[in-house]
């Protein structure tokens, strides 16, 4: 069980947290064709390595924000809000 | 009658005798012995039987990494399988006995698997039981197999959890770990030692020597009493590390933490994890080396010096390395003599030559002899490697094997910390990185405890020492029978086992562990997994760090499922919510189900009848008088802020901003991918401000999906969501006389049909109360909606009941509410829907098609599998027969044919129109009306129609009465 820091809460247990998937997705608008829709629905990115995720801390603030996470190590690299845009893979 | 009790240990308190029973058996032992130490010192050698062949089996250690003595401990609902018995304290009153022998331990049956044992070789199993099928013969493996039984009652114990958070945690409470701790204290940080033996001190119980020029027990007592004056410092014995996970996260559990729970699961997070948590003996690999009598080197010390223990009147010790001598120098200062040395190495070790013992330099022991009990080894000379042919006989009832220490690595692989082979002590070592994880002692491969300790005063942890100074020897005796010499004794896997794995290509060290079953069992290999590798290697000319391991993964130990579940069981296991007007249901006699998570009424049985007959008899009077059903379930989302109106449009199918203050509308939700998510009504209840009404199950869910797309995707709009599901009691009355039941409370809300026309809502007071009246409907009867503050639900309740007594007010439930929306149509998401049900399939794609403003899911719905002609679709359907069954989840098909064309979602009696009616999904069902079909149904066929989903007032004249 990972431990993560809450932007809002501090470091707490990730049993707290509910995990929303790829972060930084584009939501494309409707005039796309059905081949880039899909690929916004369907396909996401499953790196050994740094992943750019969503977190919400459900049973805490209720907040949702985004880290850098190592997929090999499970080392949390950045905790960052929701609306920043995605780090350089090297600064994370 | 072999082992004998010598004198006093340091564990046991020879003035309290304790009572106990084994295999039926009345014994004695002192207060402190555990049942093996106990059972040893009153003779007894067979502990058990082993797995597969049914060999038996002695103590074999002292202890969590005991292979052979396996017991089933205690009667009825806290009976406990695998239990091992050098792990367990005995008391007054204590009832164990084997666990795998039949029809008794000393004549078992089963044995003859033994003489048999050539057709039953490593893959037996998958070679064997493929015809018919192993469903034929699992009876019978399971009868025979398989290690004591499960309780059938549930557990009447009590399990505790605690979450801590430390500083430094400490796994293993030995000289090393002690010593850690009081260092990583001593600047005040908060320490966690975890010790799973019952006391302190690890191999120094067993094995007492000089520190730092004193005794080790005074080192002991003097490091113990420092670390008891910290308060900064919990140490807790019986407490076993099972398992380190993710971000320093240990699972302990705990056999010591007082109260009324029998155990306690720990979940410690430290900053820092340091593994102090010694090493195993391994054995050595000779013919008949699983005889009774035979055992670890340590266990011989560990009975010696803890229990007072002698395990047999002739003792030979045998190994590969130094630790021998010093255990002979143990025995020799305890007054018992050792018959013979037997070390395959052939340098004298010249330290021990004052104790005189008969010492056999380059020998092996190469086969045991004897029956049930040990009576004396073979051993042979080595000569340069090879076998020479001269070998004699040493007559012997105890054997002390010892094949070097192994570094105990598992929680340090759980924590993902790599291994490499240390060719100096013939094992595995941790090879730490960092990541707040240390390794330290025996654990990490250093088995000179004076230099671990001044690693550990300097600070420095973590470098390695190697040191059997005189090196270590061969583990293999490499003659004699290989279907005799013993790998794992708790599994039966023999030498000749992996042999064959090899030659079947089983070659990998993960193929030959589940071909072989090596390791497998109960004690995990701690004691067989090395051995087997190590002649993997030798087998298939690799090196052993080129095998490498199988993967250690939690638990350590075995954990009781009982610590794991903590005190979620039962009424615990899961929360459960409560009506406001929970109490009320249960005096009108209501049968309470879990819906969702809410328990609610299903019905309200009356004397006499079944639920068919009260839902029946519920429904007509909603249609014919007035019903009140408690509706408090349904999920209240408030939704407010300048952007309120076009949040929702986005979140709904359906139009929002030309819904007018105080009127509601009935709305579907998508999923991105366009399929329908959840329904429900929504109301205006001002400019910036709505009240989403949500199915019950599903409130939670659509408030935090409302706000994961106000958070992350719709970030500048001005909203601000409140889940107030439990805020609002809801007292739903349908049917004619809803008005005039709700006439009678005193309120400003005008409900006149012109005032408050359906699908309105009003708010104001009710009784002095704050109300909200919603005019909707989903019995298809004049509904209202009464929403009053929780607090007041079973007032208004308890007074609607009284006063509406002369009108035919009927309590109802929930499942007269699903007939009553069945005879309507309406559509329930999750039974009439499913993971691909878009707005077309029920009827709703014209509103989606004329909304120009994007929401969730709106592109999916073009997508070209979702205007597909031969879609699913909702319709009605009901059997030719009036009197004929309908089957909710029937396939539905052609008439006559085969291929399934969809399925009836929803089923029931209808009373009002006294016949069986449902709603189904079928591929271009909406053009199918009056078509006769066929519902197939556990190979039964049964002739429907397809009718409008509408069987009950399809103008909707009772709605807006």
């Amino acid at each position: 069980m990972f431990q993560i820091e809450c932007p809002y809460c501090g470091a707490r247990d990730e049993r707290e947290f509910h995990f929303g998937g790829e972060g930084h997705l584009v939501r494309p608008g409707e005039s796309v064709d059905d081949e880039s829709w899909a690929q916004y629905l369907y396909f996401r990115d499953n790196p050994k390595g740094v992943h750019f995720e969503q977190w919400c801390h459900r049973f805490g603030c209720g907040t949702w924000f985004n880290i850098a996470r190592d997929t090999v190590t499970h080392e949390i690299l950045r905790v960052y809000p929701i609306t920043d845009s995605r780090p350089e893979r090297k600064s994370a | 009658m072999t082992g004998y009790r010598l004198g006093a240990g340091s564990d046991i308190d020879q003035e309290q005798r304790v009572h106990f029973r084994f295999n039926g058996k009345s014994y004695q032992g002192f207060q402190g012995d555990t049942l093996a130490s106990a059972l040893l010192a009153s003779g007894v050698q067979v502990f058990g039987r082993s797995f597969k062949r049914h060999r038996p089996r002695g103590v074999f250690a002292a202890g969590v990494e005991e292979p052979g003595a396996l017991v089933q401990v205690g009667v009825g609902a806290r009976t406990t399988p695998n239990v091992r018995a050098s792990r367990l304290p005995i008391h007054e009153g204590l009832e164990a006995c084997t666990t795998s022998h039949w029809p008794s331990l000393n004549l078992d049956l089963a044995r003859t698997f033994d003489v048999f044992s050539s057709l039953i070789p490593a893959g037996f199993y998958n070679k064997t039981f493929i015809w018919p099928s192993w469903q034929f013969y699992e009876y019978f493996v399971r009868h025979t197999a398989g290690f004591g039984h499960a309780p059938r009652a549930p557990d009447p114990d009590r399990y505790a959890e605690r979450t801590i958070d430390v500083d430094t945690l400490v796994c293993g409470g030995g000289a090393t770990g002690l010593a850690a701790a009081l260092e990583q204290g001593a600047s005040g940080a908060s320490v966690l030692i975890a010790e799973q033996d019952s006391r302190f001190g690890g191999s120094l119980l067993s094995s007492p020597m000089q520190i730092v020029d004193q005794p080790s027990e005074q080192w002991l007592t003097d490091l113990l009493d420092r670390i008891d004056k910290s308060p900064n410092i919990e140490a807790l014995t019986h407490t076993s590390v099972s398992g380190i996970y993710d971000h320093n996260l240990a699972l302990l559990v705990s056999h010591a933490i007082a109260g009324r729970a029998r155990e306690t699961l720990l979940s410690v997070r430290a900053e820092k994890i340091i593994i102090a948590a010694g090493a195993i003996e391994q054995p050595l690999v000779f013919e008949h080396n699983d005889r009774p009598g035979i055992m670890l080197l340590s266990a011989m010390q560990s009975y010696l010096h803890r229990f007072g223990i002698v395990a047999g009147k002739k003792i030979v010790l045998a190994g590969n390395n130094d630790l021998l001598y010093k255990a002979a120098s143990d025995f020799a200062h305890s007054g018992v003599s050792v018959e013979a040395i037997v070390d395959s190495r052939c340098e004298p070790s010249a330290p021990y030559k004052h104790l005189g013992l008969t010492v056999h330099h380059g020998c092996q022991v190469v086969a045991s002899k004897g029956g049930k009990s040990l009576q004396g080894v073979t051993v042979t000379h080595l000569n340069g490697g090879d076998l020479a042919t001269k070998s004699f006989d040493i007559a012997c009832d105890a054997l002390g094997i010892s094949g070097g220490m192994a570094p105990t690595v598992h929680l340090a692989c759980h924590a993902k910390t790599p291994l490499a082979y240390d060719q100096s002590i013939a094992a595995f070592v941790p090879v730490v990185t960092g990541g707040g994880i240390e390794v330290i002692g025996a654990a990490a491969g250093n088995f000179d405890l004076d230099a671990s300790l001044e690693l550990i005063a300097s600070g420095q942890m973590r470098t390695p020492v190697a040191t059997y100074s005189r090196g270590i020897g061969d583990r293999f005796a490499r003659a004699g029978n290989t279907s005799k010499q013993w790998v794992d004794l708790l599994y039966d896997v023999t030498i000749a086992d992996l042999d064959l794995a090899i030659r079947e290509n089983y070659s990998s060290v993960e193929h030959m562990k589940r071909y072989t079953t090596n390791g497998m069992s109960v004690d995990q290999g701690k004691t067989s997994n090395l051995n087997a590798l190590s002649h993997l290697a030798e087998a298939t000319e690799r090196t052993i760090s080129e095998v490498g391991t199988t993967t250690y993964r939690p638990p350590y130990t075995p954990v009781t499922l009982g610590a794991l579940v903590g005190e979620r069981s039962g009424r615990f296991y899961a929360p459960v919510r409560e009506l406001p007007m929970h109490k009320q249901h249960l005096a009108l006699g209501a049968s309470m189900e879990l819906y969702g998570d809410w328990v609610r009424p299903s019905t309200y049985l009356k004397a006499g009848e079944d639920e068919a007959s009260a839902v029946n008899r519920e429904a007509l009077a909603v249609r014919q008088g007035v019903g009140i059903c408690d509706g408090s379930a349904l999920g209240k989302i408030e939704v407010r802020g300048p952007d309120a109106a076009e949040f929702l449009n986005f979140i709904y199918l359906n139009q929002v901003p030309s819904l007018k203050a105080g009127r509601c509308r009935y709305g579907l939700m998508l999923n991105e991918q366009g399929i329908i998510f959840d329904d429900g009504v929504f109301c205006r209840l001002g400019k910036d401000e709505f009240l989403v009404s949500t199915t019950s199950a599903h409130a939670t869910h659509v408030y935090q999906w409302m706000e994961e797309w106000l958070q992350c995707e719709l970030v500048n709009m001005d909203v601000t969501l409140m889940n107030a599901t439990e805020s609002w009691a809801n007292v739903t009355l349908a049917g004619p006389n809803a008005r005039a039941l709700l006439g009678r409370f005193e309120s400003d809300i005008d409900l006149s049909n012109e005032a408050f026309p359906f699908m309105a809502i009003r708010t104001g007071q009710l009784e002095g109360v704050p109300v909200r009246i919603l005019r909707v409907s989903f019995s298809g009867e004049l509904g209202f909606e009464v929403y009053v503050p929780s607090a007041y639900g079973a007032s208004l309740w308890s007074e609607a009941l009284a006063r509406g007594a002369d009108l035919g007010l009927t309590p109802y439930g929930v499942e007269t509410m699903m007939v009553l929306r069945i005879e309507k149509g309406f559509l329930h998401v999750g039974s009439d829907t499913d993971g691909q049900t878009v707005p077309r399939d029920v009827g709703m794609g014209g509103i989606a098609a004329r909304k120009q403003a994007d929401f969730i899911g709106k592109r999916s719905l073009s997508l070209p599998n979702n205007v597909r002609e031969d879609r699913l679709e909702l319709i009605g359907v009901e059997p030719i027969d009036p009197r004929g069954e309908l089957i909710a989840g029937a396939h539905l098909t052609a008439r006559g044919e085969q291929r399934s064309q969809g399925y009836v979602t929803s089923a029931c009696f209808s009373p009002t129109l006294n016949r069986p009616i449902g709603l189904a999904l079928l591929e271009g069902g909406r053009g199918r009306l009056d078509e006769e079909i066929d519902s197939f149904d556990c190979g039964i066929r049964r002739r429907l129609r397809v009718r409008s989903p509408v069987f009950f007032d399809p103008e909707g004249a009772r709605l807006h009465g």
